[in-house]
């Protein structure tokens, strides 16, 4: 079980303007500006469960991985994770969790993956048998059998990044971070390890805390997303509660006839002639009244429902907190 | 302990990769080796109060030559730097390992691996009696080569422990290069890379009994040559070593806790 408590992390930056004559003043006087990463974060989350933890770049998401990993120390605040605490008991702490970063490389860059594998094993000191049966199940759910006999630096990007998510999972942590896996994937790649991480949270009951852009990671795989903006929590709930807030449907239709008039819970958007676009309130009207409702009126050519996508909502999500 | 004999294992092999820039590492020495000579046997030649002779110089630069990356200042661990300022870093703590160990243990193979690529080709050539006056002499008797063995090795580890505090200084500087090159020259010159201690003046020589640079390469290279033979002698230097190996180790270990506490992974 994950438990933060008003966790606050500050930075300084170093700040100065352009030019030369800016570049020597610092030899003198170095202007720093202090910046909130994180202000007050609580959160809690259970054994088992799969989060998504998202923001805008620069929200803190990253330094709440880090801190939760253990490489951070933060201002103030508490955290107990699993009976510990992270950034104090590191050593004892790492060993059940697993961490991918996705921009940056955990394998041995000039020798096989599968001897960055084994140097694994011996970090952990994973029995052999669990290690070859784990292996083995890591290898085939992410289809990297003939991958990992080549060296890391002649990997493509999908490739690699598929043996990093293995990597962190060959010890088989109870809690697993995965700090934007799918950045910069193909279609396929994606496809592969979303429904890879699915799997083994279902299936090894494994805590998953993911950070991410990808709004589809978002819909593909977690129930719950907390929403961080400007170093603060914004929002903690469930995507479906979500998307009834913000889910809107548009119907987009070309007809032959007349039509000024709509009946509640439709809203033009926008009227051409033989063509309009409505918004639909599905807490007044359901999809198959409106159809009725308009074919009563006008013969229908062509018909297209549109839903709110979760890009979408993350977007109004940002307009609505401001950041 | 296996796993330092896994990470031992996987930076030597990673490191024998490279057989070309040892090639290339072979041939460097062999020149610097000769010119050295010249330039000091020339020197000692033609003053008469040296009481360092041409052979034992000979034989220390020969030495020097062939086990030139285990105490080259410079090599150090590139990827190690890498990882710092790339940030590559924060995967190496999310991991159940003891950080200054690990890098301890990667530096030691890294060097272990760069001079047996290039230590014997240039042993066995610098021994050839071809070379006449500018051969490598055998030691000097089995004992002393028994000495220079075990000095070799605590000269290794001093010289390790002090390439960790120029890692060490590094996690919270944002570039490596400025410490590195201070503290790699500073060690060049007064361990003796340069010019061997003996020849320098005697004040110079009574200072650096007082830093851990008079206990590396210097000590072993002339215990072999005979310069320094006199047993009890040899035992009090190599107390002195194991003395700057507790100090520099338990220092480093110090400045690595501390760092750790300021650590800023930047980036992402």
């Amino acid at each position: 079980m994950i438990e933060l408590k008003n966790i606050t992390k500050t930075y300084r930056i170093r700040k100065r303007s352009a030019g030369l004559k800016n570049a020597f003043r610092t030899f003198f006087k170095k202007d720093y500006e202090v910046v909130k990463a994180l202000d007050d974060i609580s959160f809690k989350i259970n054994e088992g469960e799969m989060v998504g933890y998202i923001g805008p770049n620069g929200a803190g998401k990253s330094t709440t991985i880090k801190i939760m990993a253990g490489i951070l120390t933060p201002d103030s605040g508490q955290a107990n994770i699993s009976g510990l605490i992270p950034w104090k008991q590191r050593t004892k702490y790492v060993k059940d969790i697993g961490v991918v970063f996705g921009n940056r490389s955990g394998l041995w860059w000039d020798v096989p993956v599968d001897d960055s594998f084994e140097l694994l094993k011996h970090i952990y000191k994973i029995p052999e048998d669990v290690y070859r049966e784990q292996k083995e199940k890591l290898v085939k759910l992410l289809d990297i059998e003939e991958i990992i006999k080549i060296p890391t630096r002649q990997l493509s990007l999908g490739q690699r990044m598929r043996c990093e998510i293995a990597s962190a999972f060959l010890h088989k942590p109870k809690i697993v971070f995965l700090d934007e896996p799918t950045i910069g994937l193909d279609a396929v790649s994606k496809i592969a390890v979303r429904e890879f991480i699915n799997k083994i949270n279902k299936e090894d009951k494994t805590t998953i805390i993911l950070t991410t852009h990808d709004t589809q990671d978002i819909e593909a795989l977690t129930n719950r997303i907390i929403l961080i903006g400007k170093g603060k929590i914004l929002l903690d709930g469930k995507l479906s509660d979500l998307k009834k807030k913000f889910s809107k449907k548009y119907l987009t239709v070309e007809f032959n006839g007349d039509i000024d008039e709509l009946c509640d819970g439709l809203i033009f958007v926008e009227k051409h002639k033989g063509r309009i676009k409505i918004e639909l309130n599905e807490n007044m009207i359901t999809l198959a009244k409106a159809i009725a409702f308009l074919t009563s009126k006008i013969e229908i050519l062509d018909l297209e429902v549109d839903n709110t996508s979760v890009d979408d909502i993350v977007v109004k999500l940002y307009q609505e907190y401001g950041i | 302990m296996r796993l330092y004999i896994a990470y031992f294992k996987m930076k030597f092999l990673n490191e024998m990769q490279y057989k070309v820039a040892a090639l290339a590492g072979i041939a460097t020495q062999f020149a610097w080796g000769f010119m050295y000579i010249m330039l000091f046997t020339a020197f000692i030649n033609n003053s008469d109060t040296s009481s360092y002779s041409s052979s034992q110089v000979v034989t220390y630069i020969w030495l020097q030559q062939s086990f030139y990356m285990l105490f080259a200042f410079w090599s150090v661990d590139k990827d190690i730097f890498e990882s710092i300022v790339s940030g590559n870093l924060a995967y190496e703590l999310t991991k159940p390992i003891k950080l200054y160990d690990i890098w301890f243990v990667k530096t030691f193979a890294l060097k272990v691996a760069k001079t047996v690529l290039r230590a014997f080709p240039i042993f066995l050539i610098c021994t050839l009696p071809v070379l006449g006056e500018f051969s490598m002499s055998a030691p000097v008797s089995i004992l002393a080569a028994i000495w220079f063995v075990i000095t070799m090795f605590f000269s290794t580890i001093i010289l390790l422990s002090y390439i960790m505090i120029i890692y060490v200084i590094t996690i919270t500087a944002i570039s490596p290069m400025g410490v590195k090159i201070t503290f790699s020259l500073i060690g060049d010159f007064f361990s003796g890379g340069l010019i061997p201690i003996p020849l320098m003046p005697d004040i110079v020589q009574t200072i650096l009994k007082y830093t851990p640079f008079y206990y590396i390469q210097n000590i072993p290279y002339n215990i072999y040559n005979g310069y320094i033979s006199s047993n009890l002698e040899i035992i009090k230097i190599i107390g002195i070593q194991i003395l700057w190996i507790v100090i520099l180790i338990m220092f480093g270990k110090f400045l690595m806790k501390n760092s750790m506490k300021k650590v800023v992974i930047q980036g992402g």
